[in-house]
């Protein structure tokens, strides 16, 4: 009996520990996400989040929808539901120079990150091959006048619910 | 780029989806290199330092180092292939593709997917790394509905999602791309730097585009594209049959002599073939309500009818 005891009692700290090790924290893995007060892109807004951004994934309630989580920034201050596929268990090194980045990482971290390929090698790169980015620009929305490929999260539930789809997958 | 010889019409229909084989594969490489450059390294002027430099942060291109990687296969595959610049149709393509890509693999490309229509009567499409998706109007053709337009974006999604286009960078480049960001990195300045970083980048790229446009990309990977895309469809809520017919309207429409896709795809035969067996495989859904398969149809012709 008290054996089993043992057992029961070792299996429970062992699962524990893998769970709070699963479960420790995440980072942002795109460039910003939101956090919202519903797991839902037609929540209100909390805050939003950078690359790199570590979060501590809470404890899911009965509420919880596949493709969300519910976090907590590493700083306390935010607390809400964020999109699971914008977050990662890798570490991700923070863009140079970002508020977060002065904050919170090591300085070797701060030196290797955004030193990759990035802005400047693509200037480079755009330069020697004169190739030209326009349209790359304006697929990904950053042309104020070309809102055909500026769809927001509201567009894309609405066109969801039109046609009787599921978000992120069935439920 | 401009060695690629130009818009090989490599019908790529690089439909799509997901594997194990591929992600243990990145996992492999993730977990080799480090100490393979380290190594390398050692015997260097900046020597071990560099080598934890690499081992700490670079033990792969950061998602922010794919953004900008996929950014310029794009933009260099849009210099063999004019972009079509249809309003609605692009902005019907963007909301179809980003409700599909909701059930995608995480994680998320760094800014997230994007679609553009190619102004081309090939057969083509590619999913370029970091979430860049671009698709012929000849391909869109090969669709009638919704649902088939989907099954063609959501193949795309599965090569970005598998990283098929990063596995195309080879061992030896990728060592010494990830060595150059390492010595950039470790160095105050990083001045003179800049012209070895951007010629590794430009072999990387290199690799990527060449594999996307005149090898194509390995049959297994067309596999898991295709598989990964019924497993998509039927997450979201579409008929993973329509990845079927299209296959079988492009059947039809390839020409026989197309050697760049017959070297590099399947044939459409041999990939019905397994996606029969696959579909069978999967739970049954709910069908569509009539007013719901409507709204599909109605919105689908507003939008490409014309295409």
């Amino acid at each position: 009996m008290r054996m089993r005891f043992f057992v029961a009692a070792a299996l429970l700290l062992a699962a524990g520990a893998a769970f709070a090790a699963d479960s420790a924290q995440l980072s942002v893995t795109v460039k910003e996400t939101q956090i919202l007060a519903t797991p839902s892109a037609l929540g209100t807004l909390v805050g939003v989040l950078a690359y790199g951004d570590k979060v501590t994934v809470l404890d899911q309630p009965a509420s919880a929808r596949k493709g969300w989580l519910k976090v907590k920034s590493s700083d306390g201050t935010l607390q809400g539901w964020v999109r699971a596929g914008d977050l990662t268990k890798r570490v991700v090194a923070m863009s140079a120079g970002s508020q977060a980045a002065s904050q919170t990482a090591s300085s070797g971290d701060v030196a290797a990150a955004g030193k990759g390929f990035n802005k400047e090698v693509e200037a480079q790169y755009s330069q020697d091959q004169k190739l030209d980015y326009t349209w790359v620009d304006i697929m990904q929305g950053d042309k104020e006048e070309k809102k055909e490929f500026k769809v927001s999260p509201q567009q894309v539930a609405a066109f969801i619910t039109a046609g009787g789809l599921n978000e992120g997958g069935a439920q | 780029m401009k060695t690629i010889p130009p818009a090989l019409p490599v019908i790529s229909l690089m439909l799509i989806l997901a594997g194990c084989g591929t992600l243990d594969t990145l996992k492999e490489a993730a977990a080799g290199n480090p100490s393979a450059i380290a190594q390398t390294v050692e015997t260097g002027k900046q020597g071990v330092e560099v080598g934890q430099k690499v081992v700490q942060a670079n033990k792969d291109f950061s998602p922010e180092e794919e953004y900008y990687i996929g950014r310029t296969v794009a933009a260099t595959i849009l210099t063999m292939y004019r972009p079509w610049d249809g309003p609605k149709a692009n902005e019907y393509l963007n909301t179809l593709g980003l409700s599909l890509a909701l059930a995608a693999v995480p994680p998320n490309p760094y800014k997230g997917y994007h679609f553009l229509i190619m102004d081309t009567d090939d057969i083509n499409a590619f999913g370029a790394p970091s979430g860049f998706v671009l698709v012929s109007r000849g391909l869109l053709r090969c669709a009638s509905s919704e649902d088939e337009v989907a099954s063609i974006l959501a193949h795309e999604i599965g090569h970005v999602s598998l990283k098929h286009g990063m596995s195309a960078i080879s061992s030896a480049r990728r060592t010494d791309a990830l060595l150059a960001i390492a010595k950039f990195a470790a160095s105050n300045s990083g001045v003179g730097m800049l012209s070895d970083l951007t010629a590794s980048f430009g072999g990387v790229i290199g690799d990527i585009v060449k594999t996307m446009v005149s090898s194509g990309y390995s049959r297994d990977q067309e596999k898991q594209a295709d598989l990964e895309a019924i497993r998509i469809l039927h997450d979201v809520g579409y008929d993973p049959q329509a990845l079927v017919r299209v296959l079988t309207v492009m059947k039809t429409k390839l020409k026989p002599d197309g050697k760049a896709f017959a070297k590099t795809h399947p044939a459409p035969d041999t990939r019905i073939s397994y996606l029969k067996d696959a579909i069978k495989a999967q739970a049954a859904m709910p069908a569509a309500s009539a007013a719901q398969v409507k709204s599909r149809q109605m919105r689908y012709l507003a939008a490409l009818q014309k295409i």
